[in-house]
C-alpha cells in the first residue's frame, strides 16, 4: 500500500475515525488499533513477511527485557550479542546474501579460478533495513543503559511497527517515540491541520517533481550512450530533484500522517540542496540515518577524537556502510566513498561544522559568496547522485566520461534544447522552479509549506493549498514506487 | 475535531469536483481503449483482438449497410480471446433490448488458444486479472473505473487534450494506427512481429476446446439479439505459414463451427485481397478500409431477412 494509492488514501480515513472516535481516550485500545493497523498495512505487501517483522520485534522485546533483568554483565553482553547477530544476519541474509556471493565468484575470476557463486532467489522484505535499525538502536540503549526496557510488549510493538515509518523511516529512537505512545494521544486541530499541510506538500513533491523528474532521468540514464554533454547534465539534475523530493516528499508524508494520530517522528530533511558544504548537506540529509551512524557507529568506533588516521578510517567506515546500507551494490559504496572524500578536507581542516545555522537566515537572498558555496555543494552531490542511479560503476565512469566531453561540444547544447523542447517542456521545469523558491521561502520552518500564506486571509490561503491538490491529481497516473522502499 | 471535519470535507470535495470535471474531459482521444467503456450500450459489435480492433471499420460497413450502430469492441490478443471474462464484458456491453444487430467475431488460431501447460484450465487463461477481468461498468462516462485503475498517463493530458498521435481511437470504437508505412519501416516490425509469433508465442501456446467452448456460447448468445456473422482477416504472407504450421485445421473447424451453429463464416485469407499490413499481422489501416467494404458485402450477401 503506497502512500499515493487509493488504498491508503482510504485506509487513512478509516484509522484515523477508529482512532479518534472509537478507542478515542482509552491508550491500550489506541495502541491496539495502531499496531493492528500497522500490521494490515505492512501485509498488504506481503503478508509472508509480517512474521519476519513479528519475530524481529519479539527478539528485540525479549533481549531487552533479558538484558535489563541479566544477573550479570557476561550474560547481559550474551543477550546483547545474540540480538545484534540474529538482526544483522536477517539482513545480511535478505539483503547483501546474493552481492557476497557474486562478488566472491567475481573475484575468485579474476585469479583464474572458476566457481558457480550459489545464490538465493529472495525477495527483499520491504522496510528491513529501517525496522531492523530501529530494532538495534532500542537494545544498544539498553545495553549501553541509556533506556530501560519497554515491559508492555504493545507499546513497543507499535514502536517498531507504526505504519506511517514502517517501510521507509524515519528511523526513530526508543527516547523519542515510546514515550509518546506510551501516554494517551488527543486530537489537537492546530497539530492536525500542519499534519494534513505536510502531506500535501509530501504528495507534491512525490507526485508532481519526483515522478515527473523520473520519466526523463529514466530515459537519459537508461539510454546514457545515445546522449552526450549537457543531456546528460540535464539527466543527473532530474535524478538529483527525482530523488530527493521522492524521499523528502515520503517522509514528509510520514510526519504528516504521524501528527494526524497525535505523534512527533523525527525531522529526516532540512532542505539539504540550499548547504554550503558537504558537512552542511549531511546534516540536512535523511537525518535520521545519519545520526544513527553517527551515534551507533561514529561515536563507538571514536569519532573525531584520535589523530589524523584515525579520523580518516572513521570517517570512510561511515560514509562505506551509509552507501552499503542503501543496497548490495558497489554503485552504492562509491557513492558514499566519493561522499567521503568530499567530507575528509572539511574534516581535516576542523571546517566541518562551520556552517551550523541557517543559510541566510533572516534574509530574502543569499550573499555572492554563499551562492556560490551553495551552487559548488550543489553541484558536487548532483556528481555523487550520477553513481546512486547508475546500473555499475562502469555505467557512472561512461556516464561522467561523455558528460564532461561532450559540454564543450556545440552538439550537445543543440542535442539538450532539443529534448527539452521536444520531450520535457515547459510544464515540469516551471513546476521544479516553483518548488525550489517554496523550499527557500520556507527553508526556516520544518517543511517548505508549513507557514507559506500563513497571514493570508483564509480564501487566498486555501486558493494556494487547492492549487497543490489539484496539482498532485492532475499529475497522479500509474501509480510509482518510492524509491526508499528498496532499501 | 468537528470544525477539522467539516474545513476537511469541504476541501476535498472541492478537489474531487475539480477532479472530475478533469474526468470529463476524457473522450475517444484519451487512449486506445478508454472510449469503448464510455459509450452508451450498443446493439451491434465488432468481436475479437487486435487485429479486428484495427481491421475492422465500423463506419464504412455501417455506411455500407446503412446503419449507424455498429461499435468495434474488440481489444488485444491478451485482453480478449474468447472466454468467460470477454463474453462477460460483451453481455455488459450489449444492449439486451435489441434483436437486430449484427456482430462481426473475428476468428483466428491465437484467440482459441490458451497457456500449453494447461490449455482447459481457465485459471490459466491469459485474460484473467487484466483490464476487461476488472472492468466492473463498460458504459459509463466519464469511466471513473477506467480512468482511476487503467489510465496510464498523468491526468493533465486529459486537460491539455495531449494523446498519441500513434494510436487513434474512433468514435465508432475503431483504432486507427498512424504507423511509417515505408517498405524499411513495415519490413522491421514484421520481421519483430514474426519472430515474436514463431518463438515465443507458437511455443507457448495450444488450441483450446474451452476457449472453443465459449466462441460457441458467445455466438449462442449474440444470435438472441441478430445476426452473426464469423471472419478470419487477412494476415502477411508469413503470418499465414506460421498459423498453418501451429494450427492446419483452423479453417475446416471454422467451417464445421459455422455451420453447427448457422452462422456464416467469412475466410478473407483464402480470398485474393492485395492488403497492406503494419506488422504483418495487422491490416494498415487503408487495407482495413478495404476488408470491412467486402465484408459489409459480404453481410449483405447473408442477410436473414
Amino acid at each position: 500500500m503506497l502512500f499515493n494509492s487509493i488504498q491508503f488514501a482510504l485506509f487513512l480515513p478509516v484509522v484515523f475515525f477508529l482512532y479518534w472516535f472509537v478507542v478515542n481516550r482509552n491508550l491500550k485500545l489506541q495502541n491496539v488499533l495502531l499496531l493492528v493497523s500497522s500490521y494490515f498495512f505492512y501485509a498488504c505487501w506481503d503478508y509472508r513477511f509480517l512474521f519476519l517483522l513479528i519475530f524481529s520485534t519479539l527478539l528485540d522485546y525479549f533481549t531487552g527485557l533479558k538484558m535489563s533483568d541479566a544477573p550479570n554483565e557476561t550474560r547481559k553482553k550474551f543477550w546483547f550479542w545474540l540480538s545484534i547477530i540474529i538482526n544483522l544476519g536477517f539482513l545480511g541474509v535478505f539483503k547483501y546474501f546474493n552481492f557476497f556471493a557474486e562478488s566472491f565468484a567475481q573475484a575468485t575470476e579474476s585469479l583464474g579460478w572458476h566457481v558457480d557463486p550459489w545464490t538465493i532467489s529472495v525477495i527483499l522484505p520491504v522496510g528491513i533495513s529501517f525496522y531492523t535499525f530501529h530494532g538495534l538502536s532500542y537494545v544498544i540503549d539498553i545495553y549501553k543503559n541509556r533506556i530501560q526496557p519497554e515491559r508492555n510488549f504493545v507499546v513497543y510493538s507499535v514502536f517498531v511497527s507504526f505504519f506511517p515509518l514502517l517501510v521507509a523511516g524515519p528511523i526513530e529512537r526508543a527516547t523519542h517515540l515510546l514515550p509518546q505512545i506510551q501516554k494517551v494521544r488527543h486530537f489537537d486541530y492546530i497539530r492536525a491541520v500542519d499534519g494534513l499541510r505536510q502531506i500535501l506538500w509530501g504528495l507534491f513533491k512525490k507526485v508532481v517533481i519526483a515522478d515527473g523528474c523520473a520519466e526523463f532521468a529514466n530515459t537519459i540514464f537508461n539510454h546514457s550512450d545515445q546522449y552526450s554533454g549537457w543531456t546528460l547534465v540535464l539527466g543527473a539534475l532530474f535524478f538529483t530533484f527525482q530523488i530527493y523530493c521522492d524521499f523528502s516528499g515520503y517522509s514528509d508524508i510520514a510526519l504528516g500522517t504521524a501528527r494526524l494520530f497525535g505523534m512527533e517522528l523525527l525531522r529526516n530533511f532540512a532542505f539539504p540542496y540550499f548547504s554550503r558544504d558537504i558537512a552542511e548537506f549531511w546534516r540536512r540529509w535523511h537525518i535520521s540515518l545519519s545520526s544513527w551512524f553517527r551515534d551507533y557507529l561514529y561515536v563507538p568506533l571514536g569519532g573525531s577524537k584520535g589523530g589524523t588516521w584515525m579520523k580518516v578510517r572513521n570517517t570512510f567506515i561511515i560514509f562505506l556502510v551509509s552507501g552499503f546500507w542503501h543496497g548490495a551494490n558497489w554503485t552504492f559504496i562509491a557513492w558514499g566513498a566519493l561522499n567521503a572524500i568530499y567530507f575528509l578536507p572539511l574534516l581535516l581542516l576542523n571546517k566541518n561544522r562551520s556552517n551550523l545555522e541557517i543559510v541566510a537566515q533572516g534574509k530574502m537572498l543569499p550573499t555572492l559568496r554563499e551562492s556560490m558555496q551553495m551552487l559548488i555543494t550543489f553541484g558536487l552531490t548532483v556528481l555523487a547522485w550520477i553513481f546512486f542511479r547508475a546500473e555499475s560503476i562502469s555505467h557512472a565512469l561512461d556516464y561522467i566520461h561523455d558528460l564532461f566531453v561532450g559540454l564543450v561540444q556545440k552538439s550537445s547544447i543543440i542535442e539538450a534544447v532539443n529534448f527539452v523542447l521536444m520531450r520535457t517542456g515547459f510544464v515540469l521545469p516551471a513546476f521544479v522552479f516553483v518548488f525550489l523558491m517554496m523550499e527557500w521561502i520556507g527553508r526556516e520552518r520544518q517543511y517548505a509549506l508549513s507557514h507559506i500564506g500563513w497571514t493570508w486571509p483564509r480564501p487566498v490561503r486555501w486558493m494556494l493549498y487547492l492549487a497543490i491538490g489539484f496539482a498532485v491529481l492532475l499529475f497522479a497516473g500509474k501509480e510509482q514506487q518510492f524509491i526508499y522502499f528498496q532499501f | 475535531m468537528k470544525r477539522f471535519l467539516i474545513l476537511l470535507f469541504i476541501f476535498v470535495a472541492i478537489l474531487i469536483a475539480g477532479f472530475v470535471a478533469v474526468l470529463s474531459r476524457a473522450n475517444e482521444n484519451t487512449d486506445e481503449f478508454y472510449y469503448r467503456f464510455a459509450t452508451p450500450k450498443q446493439s451491434s459489435l465488432v468481436i475479437g483482438t487486435s487485429r479486428a480492433a484495427q481491421g475492422i471499420n465500423p463506419s464504412i460497413i455501417n455506411a455500407q449497410l446503412g446503419r449507424t450502430d455498429l461499435f468495434n469492441y474488440a481489444f488485444t490478443n491478451d485482453h480478449s480471446p474468447y472466454g468467460a471474462i470477454y463474453l462477460r464484458s460483451i453481455r455488459e456491453k450489449l444492449n439486451v433490448e435489441s434483436n437486430s444487430g449484427i456482430f462481426i467475431l473475428a476468428v483466428d488460431p491465437w484467440c482459441l488458444s490458451s497457456d500449453k501447460q494447461a490449455p482447459e484450465d481457465e485459471k490459466f487463461f491469459r485474460e484473467n486479472g487484466l483490464m476487461l477481468d476488472q472492468m466492473p461498468v463498460v458504459d459509463m462516462h466519464p469511466n471513473v473505473f477506467y480512468l482511476m485503475k487503467f489510465y496510464q498517463e498523468p491526468y493533465s493530458h486529459l486537460l491539455t487534450g495531449t494523446h498519441n498521435a500513434e494510436l487513434v481511437l474512433k468514435r465508432d470504437g475503431w483504432l486507427e494506427v498512424n504507423v511509417p508505412m515505408d517498405s524499411a519501416a513495415v519490413q522491421r516490425r514484421t520481421v519483430s512481429r514474426m519472430n515474436d509469433y514463431r518463438e515465443k508465442v507458437a511455443p507457448a501456446y495450444a488450441p483450446s476446446n474451452l476457449r472453443m467452448h465459449f466462441l460457441i456460447e458467445t455466438i449462442a448468445y449474440l444470435k438472441k439479439h441478430g445476426n452473426v456473422y464469423l471472419v478470419r482477416l487477412p494476415v502477411s504472407a508469413e503470418m499465414k505459414l506460421i498459423e498453418d504450421d501451429y494450427y492446419p485445421a483452423f479453417d475446416e473447424q471454422m467451417t464445421l463451427v459455422s455451420s453447427q451453429n448457422t452462422v456464416s463464416f467469412l475466410n478473407l485469407r483464402k480470398e485474393n485481397m492485395n492488403c497492406t499490413f503494419t506488422d504483418g499481422n495487422h491490416l494498415s489501416k487503408y487495407s482495413a478500409h478495404e476488408v470491412s467494404e467486402r465484408i459489409a458485402t459480404f453481410i449483405k450477401e447473408n442477410t436473414k431477412q
